[in-house]
């Protein structure tokens, strides 16, 4: 069965400090760290592209896992800042990586929820066309396109990029996903020469949708929170989490927090997490769920095998 | 629709903002009593949700205090 095998992650060295931001935006200590809870964010390179972020990230994988790139047969990327409109980034991130011209690459423009959806279009792919192994990029740097005069965005988001290697020999496997977009809102998240988010009205649409969705992915698959053993949610600010979290009525302790030294790396967050916690969590059911611009928003379980 | 400010206050209360709620005046904007823009918007949720009300952008000046809160709400 095909599943995720092994993950890795790039998240930049540079740091940018929302505590230098105090005095401009006239926030404290405490909204810093527990309302938005991003102390710091991750900052690439100037210069630095999506694609420079996915090598970096499978220089991490191949470090780790030496990757024999012949065997690699399909290649994702999950991002909305793309090197260029044309063409697309993944064919970029296959020259760079040197992949096999039997590989397939292409994109999925996608933001927060895109790690959930290409999670299930890798898996789908590669079985419909007998793959064995593939890899499922996450990338976007938003320190380009940020307004820094912004409170509701320039607060939260962190640069950074993952890598998933699907495989037959997975570490979790898929049980179920679901899906659902709001596309009349589209404007409430969107960038134009600079992002802007309607701060309020996607704190509704998070709110509102995500603990629904979840839960209703539970109920279809005859499970409740006695059978998951982790929640990873879009790391969307501390705020966000900690309100699904306590809309959903489960565990604090099953639900990670973990941007506080990044932010906010939209489709990254939940690899992000789900690297770290591979080799550190026993076997069980974990949900993901993950929404943002589009309106957009999916979910998962996923279970660890081993 | 009619809504009391104990009503107001209570949700204030389940939004669990850093406000005192003992102390809380009801004629002062509650941004200046320790309530911030995610506990705003948190609280204006919960008031949609309650009272199956959509409290539009434009209308938010209009519901800074527990009672420009019942004020706005009850001329709905």
């Amino acid at each position: 069965m095909l599943g995720i095998e092994t993950i890795a992650t790039y998240i930049p060295e540079a740091r940018k400090s929302n505590y230098d931001l105090k005095e401009k935006f006239e926030i404290e200590n405490d909204f810093i760290e527990n309302k938005i809870g991003v102390k710091y964010h991750a900052i690439k390179d100037k210069g630095f592209k999506s694609s420079d972020m996915c090598v970096k990230a499978f220089e991490n994988l191949h470090y780790n896992s030496n990757i024999n790139l012949e065997e690699i047969e399909c290649c994702i990327v999950v991002t909305q800042n793309p090197d260029l409109n044309i063409p697309h980034t993944s064919a970029i991130v296959h020259g760079k990586l040197g992949l096999s011209s039997t590989c397939a690459a292409f994109d999925i423009s996608l933001g927060c929820s895109g790690y959930v959806y290409g999670l299930s279009n890798i898996i789908s792919f590669m079985k419909n066309n007998g793959m064995k192994k593939g890899l499922l990029f996450t990338s976007d740097q938003y320190s380009d396109i940020i307004d820094e005069d912004d409170k509701n965005t320039a607060l939260l988001f962190g640069d950074a990029a993952t890598v998933t290697l699907i495989s037959e020999d997975p570490t979790y496997i898929p049980i179920d996903f679901s899906f659902g977009t709001n596309g009349k809102e589209y404007k409430e998240l969107i960038n134009k020469d600079k992002l802007y988010m309607n701060g309020r009205a996607v704190f509704n649409f998070t709110a509102t949708t995500a603990p629904k969705h979840i839960k209703a992915l539970l109920e279809k698959n005859n499970l409740d929170d006695t059978n998951i053993m982790k929640y990873y949610l879009h790391q969307g600010s501390k705020y966000i989490v900690d309100t699904i979290r306590k809309r959903l009525k489960v565990d604090e302790q099953k639900v990670p927090f973990d941007m506080a030294e990044y932010g906010n790396t939209v489709s990254s967050s939940i690899p992000i997490i789900l690297a770290k916690d591979i080799k550190n969590t026993p076997k069980g059911k974990i949900v993901l769920s993950a929404f943002g611009v589009g309106l957009s928003w999916a979910s998962a379980i996923i279970e660890k095998i081993k | 629709m009619t809504v009391t400010v104990e009503e107001v206050r209570s949700i204030i209360e389940e939004a669990e903002t850093m406000a005192d709620m003992e102390t809380l005046s009801n004629d002062v904007a509650l941004t200046q009593q320790e309530v911030d823009s995610l506990d705003m918007a948190n609280i204006l949720l919960l008031i949609e949700e309650k009272y199956d009300v959509k409290i539009p952008d434009e209308d938010m000046n209009q519901l800074q205090s527990v009672d420009g809160i019942v004020a706005y709400l009850s001329g709905l």
